[in-house]
């Protein structure tokens, strides 16, 4: 794997070559699927391109004006009317290039940096996460320039500073902490949501300095975030003033009182993390990661990606929701990094590299296999697919849904979209016409007793048709019809 | 303080505060469906659940957890659904209590409008009052035809950005534009087939 020293420039160049072609070639492949608004998460940012507003869900609840900005200066500029797709999309390209310079800047070895950008690819969610228009991408690309910037094992700039003068290092490490403080504020401003993640790095960055020096670092970069926070937070109360404050009261005392754990199980929230994780990974995957995760917390190079990983790991098995994969967004960044560190590091030792060898190319096999099974010849996003099944009605229908509500109301309004968050509502109306169910869960026979009160039988044997998901992340939809009157056999 | 010098104690101090601070707060996860906390709503569930189940007495109970919802229309604006509402449970008139709960949904949806026009130079009000009035016509969804669905959302729309916007220090700041705020009020009202008593006739 190591770069031939007699001809390094012919070694650099295959490196190159095959980077570009790992690149083009995966997003190459990837744009053969349209570029829908697959969620309402991401209809809400799409709207926000022509007017921005917390309270109207235009995008919702916290607003990121930071990747709002991006995708109106992304929309002038391509024209694309999924713009916040489109600049998803990009966002996964600027990523992997991330990775690279990342592995290059730490180890200088391309052969190395190029593993990892094979491994990082190779990862099941990747496909998710530049497709989905949401902000997962583009803050965690901020994210990845704040690493490059701070290296994430060294003091910041030491070795160049110590050369200079007390001034200059002084002037140096405040600049320094000034762009990686404004990146991380970029981060936020994208995606309030990597505060976790941003946090567990400062704090982390606390013990890389000796005493008032990290301070003094972590200050500024507060400082840094502050100014950025505040440019957003008066772009959002110009559009909705004080209001904005009583929709953040509403939509956290909703997430903590209302709708809260949305999963499908009542398995523990570690356990269904782990379930996604090894839906994402394979059980084989996950236990190689996790050993290389384990390695990398005692070597020093290594260390501060892998406690970051372990940080995130904590919140989100405690504040995400395990159904959305795109959560593991973090640890796609982090791990490829780490293992490519972990085998660069071993590679030193001769003896061990016949081992070597077979741990990389299981590692890639594994997550390669397990994620190239996934991808599916769909080209739309299955709401879209729902959307266009009904499109071909001219009768108004009655859907209820329990996924996707406004894409549904925003694609088919001719037809009656009913929430299944609220079942006893929705039932009561389906008591007049048959209607149709549409799930992001395939109806075991329980569930299909209780709908229909164990009374009657659906039309067509329960599922009429299913949408399938394009890739993983992206959630099969399942569509059942159900006949008139069924629930009042029993009254 | 180089990483490599931690101890491995202060290392797995870290990370075990950082896995205790996380396990004691409070978890969620998110969908943004719900409307949130709203009296009529929640009991509109309730009431119409036991309606299905043909639960009176269930009903008188869902009913009662809202019942202020209703009597204020009758106090304040000459609408006596809370009369309606009582005398279809008496007499266990399914139709009759559905009715009376749309008419207090539309009621609802106009109230807010009507309030939102009162306060339309407090924009924070009148925004908030619009907005809401919003999750309550989608309640309305299979009670409206597809025209009056699409004309009650465009009236909504309409609304909303009538009331201008007062900006940060004058920055963005748009006048609000009673007119024409007037006139998507009376759009929505004909979408809802619905005006309220003491409606203004302007």
């Amino acid at each position: 794997m190591h770069q031939v020293s007699s001809k390094p420039w012919r070694a650099d160049l295959i490196v190159c070559i095959s980077l570009i072609a790992c690149i083009t070639g995966y997003f190459g492949l990837l744009n053969y699927y349209s570029f829908d608004i697959s969620s309402d998460d991401s209809l809400y940012f799409q709207r926000a391109l022509t007017h921005f507003s917390v309270l109207e869900f235009s995008p919702h609840f916290p607003g990121y004006p930071g990747f709002v900005w991006l995708e109106r200066l992304i929309s002038a500029i391509s024209s694309h009317p999924n713009s916040n797709v489109l600049l998803s999309f990009l966002s996964a390209i600027a990523l992997t290039f991330s990775v690279f310079v990342y592995c290059y800047q730490r180890m200088q070895i391309k052969s190395f940096a190029l593993f990892a950008v094979l491994l990082f690819l190779l990862q099941g969610n990747i496909a998710e996460l530049a497709l989905n228009g949401l902000s997962d991408a583009s803050a965690l690309w901020f994210f990845s320039l704040y690493l490059l910037l701070t290296r994430f094992h060294l003091p910041l700039g030491a070795a160049p500073l110590l050369k200079t003068k007390l001034q200059s290092l002084l002037q140096r490490q405040t600049f320094t902490a000034v762009i990686s403080g404004s990146l991380l504020a970029a981060c936020l401003a994208t995606r309030p949501s990597y505060l976790p993640l941003v946090a567990s790095a400062m704090l982390l960055a606390l013990f890389y300095y000796q005493g008032k020096q990290g301070y003094q670092q972590l200050g500024w970069q507060i400082f840094s975030i502050t100014l950025v926070g505040i440019i957003c937070a008066l772009y959002v109360f110009m559009q909705d003033g004080w209001a904005y404050i009583e929709e953040g009261r509403r939509f956290t005392q909703g997430h903590f009182t209302i709708w809260g754990n949305t999963t499908s199980t009542t398995d523990s929230r570690l356990s269904q993390w782990l379930t996604t994780l090894t839906n994402t990974y394979s059980t084989l995957g996950v236990i190689l990661l996790t050993s290389m995760l384990t390695i990398g917390l005692y070597l020093p190079k290594t260390r501060g990606l892998s406690i970051l990983v372990c940080c995130w790991f904590a919140w989100i098995i405690r504040g995400q929701n395990p159904e959305n994969i795109r959560h593991l967004a973090v640890f796609s960044l982090l791990l490829p990094i780490i293992c490519a560190q972990l085998l660069e590091h071993v590679y030193q030792t001769k003896r061990t590299r016949p081992a070597l060898y077979i741990l990389s190319m299981t590692l890639l096999a594994t997550l390669g296999y397990h994620s190239i099974k996934q991808f599916s010849q769909q080209k739309n996003a299955p709401v879209l697919q729902a959307s266009q099944f009904f499109e071909t009605m001219d009768k108004q229908q009655m859907i209820i849904s329990n996924y996707n509500i406004d894409n549904l109301r925003h694609n088919l309004p001719q037809h009656v979209i009913l929430d299944r968050h609220y079942q006893s509502s929705s039932n009561y109306q389906a008591q007049q016409q048959g209607y149709w169910r549409l799930s992001s869960n395939k109806l075991v026979f329980d569930k299909l007793s209780i709908d229909k009160l164990s009374t009657d039988k659906p039309i067509n044997d329960n599922l009429v048709v299913s949408f399938k998901g394009r890739f993983l992340g992206e959630r099969n939809l399942y569509l059942y019809y159900f006949d008139l009157n069924h629930l009042n056999a029993q009254s | 303080m180089q990483l490599k010098q931690l101890t491995r104690t202060s290392l797995t101090a870290f990370i075990l505060s950082f896995f205790v601070l996380l396990f004691s707060a409070q978890s969620f996860a998110y969908s943004y469906a719900a409307a949130g906390k709203e009296p009529l709503i929640e009991g509109r569930e309730a009431l119409l659940k036991a309606l299905s189940a043909n639960d009176y007495s269930a009903v008188q109970t869902a009913y009662d957890s809202m019942q202020k919802e209703f009597v204020y229309f009758n106090e304040h604006h000459g609408l006596a659904v809370d009369e309606q509402m009582q005398t279809a449970i008496t007499n266990k008139d399914q139709q009759g209590v559905a009715t009376a709960l749309i008419t207090t949904i539309k009621a609802e949806v106009m109230r807010r409008l009507e309030g939102a026009e009162q306060n339309i130079n407090d924009y924070q009000v009148a925004k908030v009052l619009v907005v809401k009035s919003k999750l309550f016509i989608d309640l309305l969804a299979a009670d409206l035809t597809a025209e009056n669905r699409q004309l009650a959302d465009t009236a909504i729309r309409g609304a909303l950005s009538s009331i201008g916007n007062p900006g940060v220090f004058g920055v963005g700041q748009k006048p609000a534009d009673l007119t024409r705020y007037i006139e998507y009020r009376t759009n929505l009202q004909a979408a809802l087939q619905f005006t309220l008593p003491d409606a203004p006739s302007k």
